[in-house]
């Protein structure tokens, strides 16, 4: 699994590394600075676990955009390595322990459903029944700090009933960047029609709070290319 | 249960108008007949239907009819 370094920060205070996930051109990204880091959505491969490793992590927090299976893959995999903190919403610690509400109980239509997608029957060993638990968990919103940045973790319902969006704010409160999830996406459309999902907590929460942000802020999908979110239409 | 009782279960889940789905219509014709739909679809026939949709199951339906014959 290759990844992507980033560079968003201003004196490179903060790398970003992002994962491809290529079965379903998913992203997890990993944070860091000279000790902290944070995994998004995290992916079953090592890559990810090499980068981390002898680098003298203290603090690993894991951060779950929401509560589908594509994106929780690899905490067992982190947890195994690092001394880890997951936090998610409410709604998301609630789902992940059960293979039904994460919707791998159904990984026979995931593997269906890819397979087709790739045109080829493929190992899809990341699609069997996968479970995970939250260290903590927050209703409506979360903030914590990541070296200099203000990390916003804030709840946006549509896609799922867990999902969130990571707001990073410099220290002037100015959005440098978001992770959206399945939320809001530059290479597809975002669908509400999952179990769970909700149209209308998407339009009447979720859309309003994404509007709120312009011009230069870069948006880091769950899946698919990041962009600047001047140049998404939604 | 009603067919039209049946439409409403399955426009409510292809977030659809009410009224505006028919026996007729062909799935793969929709633009909300997506993976997502397809799964919550598996969901509400276990937990309304008792049934264990698979996805061969799916991949055989065609029309809305067949989705509604196989709600029983």
């Amino acid at each position: 699994m290759k990844c992507q370094i980033l560079y968003p920060f201003p004196n490179d205070e903060v790398k970003i590394f992002a994962f491809p996930f290529s079965l379903v051109d998913g992203r997890m990204y990993i944070l860091l600075t000279n000790k902290e880091c944070i995994v998004v959505d995290p992916v079953n491969d090592d890559d990810g676990i090499l980068i981390l490793k002898n680098k003298g992590i203290e603090e690993l927090k894991i951060i779950l955009t929401h509560e589908h299976c594509d994106h929780i893959t690899g905490v067992k995999r982190f947890r195994d390595n690092f001394d880890c903190e997951l936090i998610c919403t409410k709604e998301c610690a609630e789902a992940i322990p059960d293979p039904r509400k994460n919707l791998s109980q159904f990984s026979d239509f995931w593997k269906m459903t890819i397979s087709e997608r790739n045109k080829e029957t493929v190992a899809l060993d990341d699609f069997n029944v996968v479970t995970c638990e939250a260290d903590n968990w927050f209703e409506k919103e979360l903030s914590f700090l990541f070296g200099k940045y203000k990390m916003q973790l804030v709840q946006s319902p549509g896609h799922s009933k867990g999902s969130l969006c990571m707001v990073v704010t410099d220290v002037r409160g100015i959005p440098i960047c978001l992770f959206t999830g399945d939320s809001l996406m530059a290479d597809y459309e975002v669908s509400t029609r999952a179990p769970g999902g909700s149209k209308k907590k998407y339009e009447e929460i979720t859309l309003p709070f994404l509007k709120s942000f312009m011009g230069d802020v870069i948006v880091y999908p769950g899946h698919g290319s990041d962009s600047l979110i001047k140049h998404l239409q939604f | 249960m009603t067919i039209k009782e049946k439409l409403a279960m399955l426009e409510e889940l292809f977030e659809m108008d009410e009224g505006s789905l028919s026996a007729e219509m062909v799935l793969d014709e929709l633009e909300q007949w997506d993976s997502m739909a397809k799964l919550s679809l598996i969901v509400l026939m276990d937990d309304e239907f008792g049934k264990e949709l698979s996805g061969d199951q799916i991949k055989k339906f065609v029309k809305i009819q067949d989705v509604l014959d196989f709600m029983g």
